[in-house]
């Protein structure tokens, strides 16, 4: 039946777990973009013999030939948007450097999208405050402190704090440091943020 | 994405089964397809009479007088996971029973509510898997925003609300990495 491809590409992220990216079905979106071109090869045909020899009876296959091209048209920009918008939040979540891990399941021009979106949200983040700039990934719960204490929870190597002292960041020990420092190494899970 | 699904009442494990029947009508024979929903909203006419859709049975009569007499009974699940994005869907093709099938949608979705949200605010730190398992999709979502809402508050209570957490996308890609590693 028509349009079945489309619908598995959309299932594969409806299985995946919320928010992960599963890797990019290139196989899938050539198969549904080649299913298009056929129907539309058959759908021209139809239309030129319909026109010159007149057959109405042909127009119910034509009218279905074109909902089925316009349903894998829209099932494969939902696919390729909900991709983005998965691509958008890892942003947020991992920072400007995802691992690799993640960056393999992306095709070229998911990489190409996530470092323009990147160079977006810098220069917006720079224009913020009078021209100061603004780092608006952090902070995503109201402070309460300023410095806080943090558990290691695996080796990262060394930390670098504002004022110049260097911290080693070994697995288990512990820490009392700027809060901004370290708000992206414990979403990332590298830290772990320990209440008293 | 399950906007995208709900809306066009498209895929799901089960969604074979929901696909409504259609009949087509020619001069010389009748056939019976089972089509997409939104290919047979493009190819439906009144006036051409080129498809008529059959009802699938648990917006009939039959199953609407069970929905009417009690709606917390049914199993939605089974009965179709897009019971309700379905049916709204089924409403665009002019069948005489409209005004009754959307009165029973409506008034299912408003008798299995209460029960829904107070299962979903009520549930703490436990296995929910028998509150949702006969839950309808735009129920089961509507039950995991009351959840979150749940969690959030409890944990604002506890005090925790100031504690920054490992995000949750990071941990389930650490999980799937070690997965992967495993033999």
């Amino acid at each position: 039946m028509f349009c079945e491809k489309a619908m598995e590409l959309i299932r594969e992220l409806q299985r995946s777990n919320e928010g992960q990216l599963p890797a990019f079905n290139e196989d899938g979106l050539r198969q549904v973009l080649q299913e298009m071109e056929s129907l539309y090869e058959q759908n021209q045909t139809d239309v030129n013999e319909a026109k010159s020899d007149g057959r109405s009876e042909l127009i119910p296959s034509i009218k279905l030939r074109h909902c089925c091209l316009l349903r894998n048209q829209r099932c494969l920009s939902a696919y390729l948007y909900d991709r983005l918008l998965r691509i958008r939040a890892l942003r947020w979540e991992y920072g400007s450097v995802l691992p690799a891990n993640v960056r393999f399941h992306m095709c070229a021009e998911e990489v190409q999208w996530f470092s323009h979106y990147k160079k977006s949200l810098a220069s917006f983040m720079r224009s913020l405050g009078g021209g100061e700039g603004l780092d608006i990934t952090q902070d995503m719960k109201p402070p309460k402190s300023l410095y806080i204490q943090v558990r290691c929870l695996k080796d990262h190597g060394e930390l670098e704090i504002d004022d110049g002292t260097v911290i080693l960041l070994k697995k288990n020990s512990q820490h009392f440091l700027p809060r901004w420092k370290c708000e992206q190494l414990i979403r990332q899970g590298v830290l772990e943020h320990v209440m008293s | 994405m399950r906007d995208f699904l709900s809306g066009q009442s498209a895929a799901s494990p089960g969604w074979d089964s929901w696909r409504s029947r259609v009949t087509r009508t020619t001069s010389r024979r009748v056939q019976r397809w089972s089509f997409l929903c939104g290919c047979q909203k493009g190819l439906y006419e009144k006036k051409r009479r080129v498809l008529s859709v059959e009802l699938p049975k648990v917006y009939r009569e039959g199953w609407r007088t069970v929905f009417n007499a009690d709606p917390n009974v049914v199993d939605l699940h089974k009965m179709g996971p897009y019971y309700y994005g379905l049916g709204s869907q089924m409403l665009h093709f002019d069948s005489p029973e409209n005004p009754e099938i959307a009165q029973t949608l409506l008034q299912t979705f408003i008798g299995r509510f209460r029960r829904n949200m107070d299962s979903s605010q009520n549930a703490y730190n436990e296995d929910t898997s028998a509150l949702v398992e006969r839950l309808d999709c735009l129920e089961k979502a509507l039950f995991s925003s009351g959840q979150s809402g749940l969690n959030s508050f409890q944990s604002w209570e506890k005090g925790r609300a100031s504690q920054l957490t490992a995000s949750s996308l990071v941990l389930n890609y650490r999980k799937r990495k070690i997965n992967d590693l495993q033999p």
